[in-house]
């Protein structure tokens, strides 16, 4: 069996005494792969953290069904549970009165591991996030960065099939959160048959780290491919920034009848050094030569060139229709 | 089948050792314990003194005053014990597990009986130290008996009423507390129980305690009188609690879990 | 005041809201059973010959009254810190920290009266208790009563801004210490007579002691019967302005040694 999860035709709806049912997810479905890292991106209240619950066997689906491992979540859980592990960004969760190793030992034995295997696997991890040295310090003295890098190796401890990471950078530092992404990216790589269901706030983090994306909104999945897929899906056209000595209104029109229908130029000036710059649609990529050509030709040298590569927010942008900070604001809570 | 008996005892290892040794970090309990101990004992002793009853019947609050810490634990350490673990986000990732919540439930019980002990036997020293009262010790071995039988019991009950706290939140919480001193004095821990009257002791009898003590002070007391029941039949009556709540836990641990999965209630805080 | 009236909102909502309206009254006039049922089977089954049941009862149930407000105030910190994780918020409000301990106590202290009134209203008549009211000492000793629960628990709230994990063993101990000294369940003259001078200084005890006597019009022991009813509001009034004062300076420079110690925002999973 090559699919670690399939979520088939998934819908849940939360009934709220007093106000109409909020449907969180539509009848989302999906796929993944063993050896796969799979985002969900979306904005809050999207439906990625009800996906989580109920793929994670803590909430159950209104319609639909998932199964991870082949195991089906709903009636099957108890399956399930020994091959999965949760980690939330900005948890709080344990007992602050343990030790980081008492702490990872407790969880452990909640996986019925013996004590000398989750000990060994404890010392390897903890030294790998760099807190070997931390291990005799109680939970409730860390920072949270430290804390999370803990509860990450809580959920690697255990060696589960199936990794839920639930923000698990929120709130941390940008060293800590380079941490935590290689030990994850190295663990997935480590063995075959493990897999990670990733969401995320940060759009660069799911473009580094996921094989595959989902972009779900108003618990519906708006695309689901390969990063570079949606970036490439998003527009065809190859996009360049030029910034130039001098280039007036009319020249521009020159070089623009010169380059032919279908690429489109835009003069601007550079908000540092004021020059001239010219943000280019073109066509074709090769198109870029006969540009510079005409550029020459009107008398204007070239000071500084960049392509201009689409990201994934802009993916996320075209699908969801607004910025991805926009839709964090205005969206509720879920 | 051994894996999951592994994996239960494991469990219950793991969330007893949180109990006994996360908690002797914070010393103050200690003294809290004895403090606590102290000041039960004391105000038995004198209330007794003040309604004019008599010796023999400080004997008698002294082991009420043992029981109550436990009867208290099981409310408040067992009963409740989901309804933090949610509030502190734990309950997800005790879910998420593998083990059955029975196994985290009987750890915490363990681990709660372990370090409530401390303030009974703070109250039994007063009571015998500086109190001197006077208990038999011919029985001793079968008041041992009569009150770890009491314990599973009433442990099994607690973990009954932890399904509840699974689903429901303040209201549980806040019930719980309005009952926990009617039902304390209910089972008789301040005065022999047959004096509320055969038809309150029945009801009362559903709480271990009440049977319990009964059962204890007929073994430790000599000038006892006032039984319910003969000690033996408390006994067979408290197994069979015991093996009724501990069946009764054991379905409403998985019937209200998977209430709650449906209802979205198993990650809801502030509830 | 503005302060004052929300932080006494937010106490009747963090009360009340976890169920329907007509339930929570229910449960206001059910609580307070629970902390005299006792004294009525003792006093009312074994101690019917000491005549002691008015005097248990009366004071088991204003010592009630004060003990609702110290634990609020204890477990609020708490509370606030680690469960809601709002007192950092509260901190940074303009109303100050101790007008918010205040607004709390006021309506734990009036949720605690509603549930007493409510019972005696049947307590009265059915156990025959003495009632000649004299309501000016009521009303006064009522009013007096919150400063003293306020005070006392500003100065419990000023010790647990300065823990990062509450022990409820000694919450427990502490007032189970205070209910024995304060001869709310027996006259303290069954103490040897060191411990029973000591308990006369308890700080609740003339406080219980007045509410006593206003309510049943007499004196029903010898406990503090040197003193004047009017006499023992005086050192009630004087109690309870010593206590508020050194609750409020308390939780001042608790408050402060918190934020040194950045014991504000510290949250220990519990």
């Amino acid at each position: 069996m090559h699919t670690a999860i399939q979520v088939e035709n998934l819908s849940r709806v939360f009934n709220r005494r007093g106000t109409a049912p909020f449907h969180a997810l539509r009848g989302v479905s999906f796929d993944v792969s063993y050896g796969e890292i799979f985002g969900l991106l979306g904005p809050n209240g999207a439906g990625k953290t009800t996906t989580i619950k109920i793929m994670s066997t803590l909430l159950l689906p209104t319609s639909g069904r998932v199964t991870v491992a082949g195991f089906d979540v709903e009636k099957d859980y108890t399956h399930v549970r020994p091959l999965i592990s949760l980690i939330s960004g900005g948890e709080t969760s344990g007992y602050g009165i343990l030790t980081v190793e008492e702490q990872l030992w407790m969880f452990s034995q909640f996986y019925g591991m013996e004590t000398h295997v989750a000990r060994a696997r404890i010392e390897e991890y903890l030294k790998v996030v760099g807190m070997w040295d931390s291990r005799r310090q109680q939970m409730n003295r860390l920072s949270t960065g430290m804390r999370q890098k803990v509860n990450l190796v809580r959920g690697l401890v255990t060696d589960p099939k199936v990794l839920f990471l639930d923000e698990p950078t929120l709130g941390v530092d940008v060293e800590a959160s380079v941490i935590i992404r290689n030990i994850v990216r190295d663990w997935v790589r480590e063995k075959p048959e493990r897999s990670v269901i990733l969401t995320t706030h940060y759009m660069a983090e799911a473009d580094e780290l996921c094989s595959r994306v989902a972009i779900i909104n108003h618990g519906l999945i708006l695309a689901n491919a390969a990063p570079s897929q949606l970036k490439q899906d998003l527009d065809s056209r190859a996009h360049y920034e030029i910034t130039v000595d001098r280039l007036d209104g009319d020249q521009l029109d020159h070089i623009t009848a010169s380059m032919g229908e279908g690429n489109d130029l835009v003069l601007g000036s550079d908000k540092v050094t004021q020059s001239p710059m010219l943000v280019a649609h073109l066509m074709h990529e090769s198109d870029i030569a006969r540009l510079i050509t005409a550029l020459a030709g009107q008398g204007a040298t070239l000071e500084y060139m960049r392509k201009l590569e689409p990201t994934l927010e802009d993916a996320f942008l075209k699908m969801v229709g607004k910025r991805f900070e926009d839709e964090e604001e205005a969206s509720p809570v879920s | 089948m051994k894996k999951k008996l592994l994996l239960f005892l494991r469990t219950l290892n793991a969330r007893a050792y949180v109990r006994i040794f996360g908690q002797m970090r914070e010393a103050t309990w200690v003294v809290a314990s004895v403090l606590g101990g102290f000041f039960t004992m004391t105000t038995y002793i004198y209330l007794y003194r003040t309604l004019g009853t008599g010796s023999e019947f400080t004997g008698l609050v002294v082991l009420g005053g043992f029981m109550t810490p436990f009867f208290m634990n099981v409310l408040w350490g067992v009963a409740t014990q989901l309804y933090w673990e949610k509030e502190m986000g734990n309950l997800e990732l005790m879910l998420v597990s593998p083990a059955p919540l029975s196994a985290f439930l009987v750890g915490l019980s363990v681990g709660g009986a372990m370090h409530t002990m401390l303030r009974s036997l703070a109250v039994l020293f007063f009571g015998i130290a500086v109190f001197k009262v006077q208990f038999t010790v011919l029985h001793l071995p079968l008041a041992l008996l009569v009150f770890l039988v009491t314990l599973f019991s009433m442990y099994g009950l607690g973990i009954v009423f932890s399904s509840l706290f699974l689903y429901h939140g303040r209201d549980a919480w806040r019930t719980a507390d309005l009952v926990m001193e009617p039902t304390n004095v209910l089972s008789g821990s301040y005065f022999p129980a047959r004096f509320l009257g055969l038809g309150l002791v029945g009801i009362a009898a559903l709480i271990p305690t009440t049977l319990g003590l009964d059962a204890l002070r007929q073994l430790l007391v000599p000038s006892f009188t006032v039984k319910v029941l003969d000690w033996r039949w408390e006994l067979l009556i408290l197994i069979g609690l015991g093996v009724v709540f501990v069946f009764i836990a054991s379905w409403a641990l998985r019937a209200v879990e998977y209430k709650a999965r449906r209802d979205a209630r198993l990650t809801l805080r502030w509830q | 005041m503005k302060g004052f009236l929300a932080s006494m909102y937010i106490g009747l909502q963090i009360e009340s809201n976890w169920t329907k309206k007509w339930v929570w009254l229910l449960y206001l006039a059910a609580y307070p059973i629970g902390s005299f049922l006792a004294v009525i089977i003792l006093y009312g089954v074994f101690g019917q010959k000491t005549g002691l049941l008015p005097y248990a009862l009366y004071g088991t149930i204003f010592y009630y009254s004060l003990s609702m407000v110290f634990f609020d105030m204890a477990f609020s910190v708490h509370d606030d810190r680690e469960h809601y994780q709002t007192l950092k918020y509260i901190f940074l409000s303009s109303t100050s920290y101790r007008t918010y301990l205040c607004g709390r106590a006021a309506t734990r202290y009036l949720i605690a009266l509603a549930g007493i009134i409510i019972n005696l209203c049947w307590l009265i008549p059915v156990l025959r208790l003495p009632f000649h009211p004299n309501w000016g000492y009521l009303i006064a000793g009522a009013i007096l009563g919150y400063l003293v629960a306020a005070g006392l628990g500003l100065a419990v709230a000023s010790v647990f801004l300065l823990t990062i994990k509450l022990d409820v063993d000694v919450v427990d101990a502490l007032f189970g210490g205070l209910f024995v000294l304060s001869g709310a369940l027996f006259p303290p003259t069954a103490f040897p007579a060191v411990f029973a001078k000591i308990a006369e200084f308890v700080p609740m005890s003339p406080f219980i002691e007045l509410m006593r006597r206003a309510i049943s019009g007499k004196i029903l022991t010898s406990f503090l019967s040197d003193m004047s009813t009017f006499q023992l509001l005086g050192r009630v009034a004087l109690s309870a302005a010593v206590l508020f004062a050194l609750g409020w300076v308390l939780v001042f420079f608790g408050s402060r040694q918190a934020q040194r110690k950045g014991y504000i925002d510290v949250t220990t999973a519990f």
